[in-house]
């Protein structure tokens, strides 16, 4: 891989940083967009974990792909996101003023600006089985590293990555049901 | 057996959008932010000439610091060429002449910088057992960084083990071949400097050591130990039979044990790293915990599914107890040490109706089969509350202290609150 030489780096240089970004930085901003469906955060969220990088090359292990360590920097980003006071003020209000259920302009938009409307039934997935998902079928990450990423036993990333599957199915036939009538 | 993929998998295969949302404006901001070491908050996007003009003036300045700061640099690029042995001398005078017994790793950090490749151990030793202050083998638990200086261009410097003795954290044969300058390694003791070791390279195929803090035992010669011993080979369990981890309970007691049919892999580790020694047994298969009576009664607690374990010897691992108002707790650590964390599972007995169970932790929305620990501050029980430390994961860069109250109905530990500690 591309970049494994960087366990035994302690400090990344400046085109070392260009060169990771240019390989992984669309990847990583995909992945903080499907863990957090907003696109203004996940830019923060990758800007956030190219510089963590950057910061703390040294505690990368080479335990697991590059890939795998920028993304469970993404997913502590995301996850510091969730638990911030920003986000539980917003959901506060949300409560109080409930808004109509239709997409905002952002979700209209970026769902025109989908690869494949699949994705529009993915995003519909519960968090966790739309990460264990996406991680599979997208990224193609094996179960083992799925499993470190998300500290979870392989097992119960099989059950998830099942009930994932199954949900989809459901959903893709309701699909084709509405078109074929 | 091999996953079949469901066909519309290949629509996903492409990513969410056709649109670069990390764009290379984007990139240059990473770019300025980490040249100014991570200061600079992201506020509003620069234009791109501005921020290149930027990223080019913070280069060149940072080049200017550390041509400057170079006797105190740690880069392991570094060549050995002029000035070396300036550097070499600087770095072990530096450390004696700054590190003291009892200084915080924040001072530490301030000092030499978080360029440092860190190892723990946390070992299980029966009650009674004395530490040696002479003898790390003998210790509960030791945690130590190394940092390298003046490594030669393309040299892999060898991580050893410092947890057994000092020596085995050193790259002798590095320092010796002028590969590596010098090498310091600092002993933590509760979180303050208990000892410092600093080896160079003293010419001749010689190693100086200079060290602060209590005597260590006469160190091993320094010669290279003979390359070709093979480790003594212990002998491995019989896989799918016997008996993994125990845990002693009053109405009776835990049992992992192999599935009979599964395909239970045991090995040694083969090569010493964080994960443990290189004759540590390695163990991955399909396990069942049990739950014995004393009437011979068997109550299945959880499977697992390809779990893996390491430890140091053939003896079943034994589970911790802690003890809270209502339940009897039993914590099992698959691996006895670990890089970052240690990985570790809960089970309940209630102490009123003697059901056991599998206790998994909740934070929030999400229910998590398992925690994850310090290898050094393991869990504890306090107030009837479950105390967990958590390790720095990538990307934080503090620990967590998390605090999880029992929630026996469901049989969960709930997350209560967390708190950030140094």
């Amino acid at each position: 891989m591309a970049h494994d030489y960087l366990k035994y780096v302690s400090s990344i240089q400046s085109a070392s940083l260009h060169d990771l970004m240019q390989e992984h930085g669309q990847e990583v901003w995909n992945y903080a967009y499907l863990l957090t469906k907003n696109s203004h955060v996940s830019d923060d969220i990758a800007q956030e974990v190219f510089l963590q990088a950057f910061l703390h090359i040294s505690s990368f292990r080479g335990q697991s792909s590059v890939r795998t360590w920028l993304f469970s920097i993404a997913r502590n980003a995301a996850f510091n996101y969730k638990k911030s006071a920003f986000i539980r003020k917003v959901t506060l209000l949300d409560f109080l003023y409930p808004v109509a259920s239709l997409p905002s302009a952002e979700e209209q938009y970026l769902n025109r600006a989908y690869t494949d409307s699949i994705w529009e039934l993915v995003m519909k997935l519960p968090p966790k089985f739309r990460e264990v998902l996406i991680l599979d079928a997208c990224y193609e990450m094996p179960l083992a590293e799925i499993a470190l990423l998300l500290r979870l036993s392989i097992g119960t990333v099989k059950s998830r990555l099942h009930r994932a599957r199954a949900k989809m199915k459901t959903y893709l036939k309701e699909v084709e049901n509405r078109e074929g009538s | 057996m091999k996953d079949r993929k469901p066909d519309w998998y290949e629509r996903l295969k492409n990513g969410p959008f056709r649109e670069d949302a990390f764009g290379s404006d984007q990139q240059r901001e990473v770019e300025v932010r980490a040249q100014s070491g991570g200061k600079l908050k992201r506020r509003r996007r620069l234009n791109g000439k501005a921020a290149a003009l930027m990223a080019a003036c913070l280069i060149v300045a940072l080049v200017a610091i550390a041509a400057l700061s170079q006797p105190f640099s740690s880069d392991r690029q570094a060549s050995v060429g002029g000035g070396s042995e300036e550097e070499q001398m600087m770095t072990g005078q530096f450390a004696m002449d700054h590190l003291q017994v009892g200084m915080s790793q924040e001072e530490v950090l301030q000092l030499y910088g978080d360029d440092n490749e860190g190892q723990s151990v946390n070992r299980d030793f029966q009650q009674g057992h004395k530490e040696d202050p002479n003898d790390m083998s003998t210790w509960n638990a030791v945690d130590l960084w190394r940092y390298d200086y003046g490594v030669r261009n393309g040299y892999q410097v060898k991580r050893g083990d410092g947890t057994q003795d000092p020596e085995g954290g050193f790259d002798l044969y590095g320092i010796r071949n002028g590969e590596i300058q010098s090498q310091l390694i600092i002993y933590w003791r509760d979180r303050k400097l208990e000892r410092a070791i600093v080896k160079m390279n003293a010419g001749d195929g010689a190693i100086g050591t200079m060290q602060i803090g209590p005597a260590v035992a006469e160190a091993p010669p320094t010669d290279p130990p003979p390359a070709d011993d093979p480790p003594a080979e212990p002998d491995l369990p019989i896989p799918n039979e016997g008996v993994r981890a125990v845990g002693d309970a009053s109405s009776g007691q835990f049992q992992l044990r192999p599935r009979k049919d599964g395909e239970e892999k045991i090995q040694m580790l083969g090569a010493p790293s964080c994960l443990g020694q290189e004759t540590d047994v390695q163990l991955l298969g399909d396990y069942d915990l049990f739950l014995v009576r004393p009437s011979g009664e068997e109550t299945l607690v959880q499977r697992f599914e390809q779990l893996e374990m390491i430890r140091r010897g053939n003896d079943a691992a034994e589970f911790t107890k802690l003890d809270f108002p209502n339940i009897e707790m039993f914590l099992f650590f698959p691996r006895y040490t670990d890089c970052h964390g240690l990985e570790f599972y809960a089970y309940g007995i209630d102490k009123v109706t003697g059901e056991a169970s599998n206790y998994t932790f909740r934070d929030g929305e999400t229910d998590f089969p398992n925690w994850v620990t310090s290898t050094v501050d393991l869990p504890r029980a306090s107030e009837g509350k479950l105390i967990v430390e958590g390790g720095r994961w990538a990307g934080q860069d503090n620990a967590t202290r998390s605090i999880f109250v029992p929630d026996s109905g469901k049989h969960e530990w709930v997350l209560e609150s967390e708190e950030r500690i140094p």
